[in-house]
């Protein structure tokens, strides 16, 4: 894969290391050109195939291990982290922007790793996302990534309405405290992507997307929904194939979140399950995909409405609920939220009028 | 919660420890007056050791680091570890040799590392090995399970469905692995290889803020002796946190190249007790096309680990994922195994997988070569990995049905896997898996998906075994999207 450090290093010569040159034209007899196959093989391996001694293939690899690491950090203590995360009030959290479905989820969705979020139709996923698109433009002391995001839309075309009415209640929201996120600035940073098959995914998630991710102006990569792609396109007797394809691509993600430190949020449909005693819905793409997942959050909507029409008028909200099922920070917890022309609030009340700061 | 106290005990139940082959007592006393200098110890060390009244062994057979530093009045602490260690280990060895004219080499002029050095004899290395000790996880039950806990010089891997606690496992174990050894613990480091980004350090410091609490708490008790009691007001957040090194691996050459210097890392941190890989088949279960190179490079990884494990007496302990595995041709064979295929079986000592029934996290010890196979609860709180309190006490007494201990998918759709390609080596699925691996009643479902012969039976599978695709066409078919309770009476 492109931009990957395997794909790299296995065009990279060996070479262009700072290497004997003795060494070198050992490796080059032993057929050993490019700098990951040296440490594809094993050492008695390498001896053999170059006639190295002991010593000389153990320094070898070590010095072709630290080039191939040089790129990345050295070892951090995880009290050296704590204390970076302590004194910059910043955890790596992205705010879904409500107080209380932030102190419900710790902060917010883990920016590290791929995030996944499932429920049923009209569930309030899309409307989720979009939320998201709009806090992590927030500072990152107000628990957003200070950058724009990109929408990856599979299923549907774009709500565009929705978001301009999201913006118009967002700025408004933080006129006081951001007076910068005006609505116009607010779309100005969501990057709208439609993609419909898998091959024009792979596409964005290989050239478009890192080209985009590396002028540092987006925070979130959000697909909706990535099941829409793969159970369009593989059919019952294709698992093996899909499962390779989740793989390849949920793979891709988590190197992008991992290299340019962006947090991505994956939405995923349901499934029925079938069991004796009745069952219910499970997230979609089955095992291989659920392998790749970091943090899943699952949403599902309560069906009696709760309707007040008639003493006063506040409009309508359904009572659905947000629930952790696993997260590596996060104990399985589950919290009602209401969808309302605002957003995604926490609180009934809270959700129409604007919340404090 | 586990008392320290009974964290002790653990340590006292390693089989080498509890062993006694000379039968007499005073035979043990007398060679407990063994000279101080006859220690394999730098000359300046034995002269500070001297001058300070340490005469026999036995004089420095309780002492812990932190007393001896008051002592000997210097702080070096890996020089007072060393020493502790080798007083320790001569007492051991001694206590359990069968005479002192023993024909068998000289436990002082055997290597250090014990596994790897050659000529070792098989008793040696049960010294060995109860000296060793293991990392607690602060569930009994799971320590129980594995013998005391998670064994140093041995491979352990952990494997699961997703959200069934392996990070959490992972980081509680980088956690304990700082109890000082006075506290039953092996106060070491350890290193933390994380490919998946799930390493979340707010939730390493929560787990590790209890347990320094607990640990504090031995302060208070007046019965333990000032010893473990200074170890015990020595636990701080700060020293727990800063004995995890933190690595993180993006693609699989990243993680070999890592694995290829860790020996070189700990080599300048001689304290790493445990090496964690969160997970190990994060990077090997995509870009392959080519099996037999992925099967050999996790071959060269399993194979520096192990050398690792046994050279430097640490624990590695390796997370993997799980998969379904079906095989060609056999209805009902869908089944949920550890992922990365047959030959990584091997690469673990020790085996434990995780798994969920009627709501209960457990964790079953699948392969070991010194215990039975067992089943142990446990919860997970926001302190970290705790004993179920429902069935707090013996577990191996109520156990539970094989058959039932299968690790439960988060879903019903089942899906070969890259497993499937193991079939083209020549390695079918096992089927003399422990029945362990058994599907349950009703979810062997997938009848051999992407076979098309046996496409053509899906009617003859029971409903329970319909693919989701199959509930998707009829959902669209009927215009609607969510599920509908119809959709289960078939």
């Amino acid at each position: 894969m492109a931009g990957s450090s395997s794909s790299k290093w296995s065009r990279t010569p060996v070479q262009s290391l700072p290497i004997h040159p003795r060494i070198l034209s050992a490796l080059r007899k032993g057929g050993i050109l490019h700098v990951s196959s040296v440490l594809e093989e094993s050492c008695s391996g390498l001896g053999r195939r170059t006639g190295l001694s002991e010593a000389e293939v153990k320094g070898l690899v070590s010095e072709v291990a630290r080039a191939v690491l040089a790129g990345s950090p050295s070892p951090s203590t995880a009290l050296s982290l704590y204390l970076t995360g302590q004194s910059q009030h910043c955890w790596g959290r992205l705010s879904v922007g409500c107080g209380l479905l932030d102190s419900s989820l710790r902060g917010g969705l883990l920016v590290s790793g791929l995030t996944e979020i499932a429920g049923i139709s009209a569930a309030g996923k899309t409307q989720l996302c979009l939320q998201l698109c709009l806090t992590a433009q927030l500072p990152r002391t107000h628990g957003g990534l200070s950058s724009g995001a990109v929408y990856i839309c599979t299923q549907d075309v774009f709500p565009t309405k929705r978001l301009r009415q999201l913006t118009q209640y967002f700025s408004q929201r933080h006129t006081h405290s951001h007076p910068s996120l005006t609505a116009q600035h607010l779309s100005d940073n969501i990057f709208v992507e439609h993609v419909a098959t898998i091959s024009s995914l792979t596409a964005q998630l290989e050239y478009k997307l890192p080209a985009l991710l590396s002028t540092g102006r987006v925070g979130v990569v959000i697909i909706d929904s990535i099941a829409a792609l793969f159970r369009a396109e593989y059919g019952a007797g294709q698992a093996a194939q899909r499962a390779a394809v989740l793989q390849t691509c949920g793979a891709r993600l988590h190197h992008l979140s991992a290299s340019y430190g962006v947090a991505v949020v994956c939405v995923n449909q349901v499934t029925a399950v079938m069991e004796e005693r009745g069952g219910g819905v499970a997230p979609a793409l089955g095992l291989a995909w659920a392998s790749l997942v970091t943090s899943r959050i699952t949403l599902s909507r309560d069906e009696t409405v709760h309707s007040n029409l008639d003493c006063c008028k506040v409009p309508t909200a359904v009572k659905r609920e947000l629930e952790v099922v696993f997260a590596p920070h996060l104990p399985p917890v589950s919290v009602d939220y209401y969808v309302t022309s605002a957003g995604i609030h926490g609180n009934q009340n809270m959700a129409n009028c604007c919340p404090a700061t | 919660m586990l008392g320290v106290r009974q964290l002790d005990k653990q340590q006292e139940r390693k089989p080498a420890v509890s062993i006694n082959f000379s039968g007499s007592d005073q035979a043990v006393g007398q060679k407990m007056q063994r000279p101080i200098s006859s220690l394999p110890l730098s000359s300046s060390w034995l002269a500070k050791l001297a001058s300070c009244g340490f005469e026999t062994v036995e004089d420095l057979r309780n002492i812990g680091v932190v007393e001896l530093s008051r002592e000997l009045g210097v702080s070096n602490s890996e020089a007072l570890v060393e020493i502790v260690k080798v007083a320790k280990r001569s007492c051991e060895l001694l206590s359990a040799q069968p005479a002192p004219s023993s024909p068998l080499s000289h436990p002082h002029q055997s290597h250090p590392s014990g596994g790897s050095c050659p000529g070792v004899s098989a008793l040696e290395l049960l010294q060995q090995e109860g000296v060793e000790g293991s990392i607690v996880t602060f569930s009994a039950g799971i320590d129980e399970m594995l013998g005391g806990g998670v064994a140093l010089g041995k491979v352990t891997e952990f494997c699961g469905a997703p959200g069934l606690g392996k990070t959490q496992i992972c980081i509680q174990l980088a956690v304990d692995v700082s109890i000082p050894e006075p506290l039953g613990g092996v106060g070491g480091e350890a290193v933390y290889i994380d490919t998946e980004g799930s390493f979340v350090v707010e939730r390493v410091a929560e787990i590790a803020t209890a347990a320094v609490h607990h640990l504090n708490t031995v302060d208070h008790d007046h019965t333990c002796d000032d010893q473990v009691r200074q170890a015990a007001r020595d636990v701080s957040l700060e020293k727990v946190l800063a004995s995890i090194h933190l690595f993180r691996c993006h693609d699989y050459l990243e993680l070999l190249a890592t694995v290829n210097i860790l020996s070189e890392f700990i080599t300048s941190h001689p304290q790493v007790r445990l090496v964690v890989i969160d997970s190990i088949a994060a990077h090997f279960r995509h870009g392959f096309s080519d099996m037999s190179k992925r099967n050999r490079l996790l071959g060269i990884i399993s194979q520096s680990l192990i050398q690792l494990a046994t050279s430097h007496r640490l624990a590695v302990v390796l997370t993997n994922q799980t998969t379904t595995r079906v095989v060609r041709g056999q209805k009902n064979s869908a089944r949920v195994v550890p992922a990365l295929g047959e030959s990584w079986g091997h690469a673990s000592t020790v085996r434990v997988v995780l798994s969920r029934y009627d709501n209960e996290r457990q964790a079953t010890l699948v392969k070991s070569p010194t215990h039975k196979t067992t089943t142990a609860p446990f919860v997970i709180t926001a302190d970290g990995i705790r004993d179920s309190h429902v069935t707090t006490g013996d577990t191996s007494h109520t156990p539970i049905p094989a058959s039932q201990c299968l690790p439960v998918p988060e879903e019903e759709d089942f899906e070969e896997d890259d497993e499937i390609f193991s079939a083209a080596e020549g390695i079918m699925a096992d089927m003399s898996h422990p029945a362990m691996w058994q599907g349950r009643e009703g979810e062997g479902g997938g009848g051999g998906k992407g076979d098309s012969d046996t496409r053509a039976n899906v009617d003859f599978v029971s409903v329970s075994n319909l693919h989701e695709a199959s509930f998707d066409a009829r959902r669209e078919s009927k215009g609607r999207k969510r599920p509908h309770p119809s959709d289960h009476e078939l």
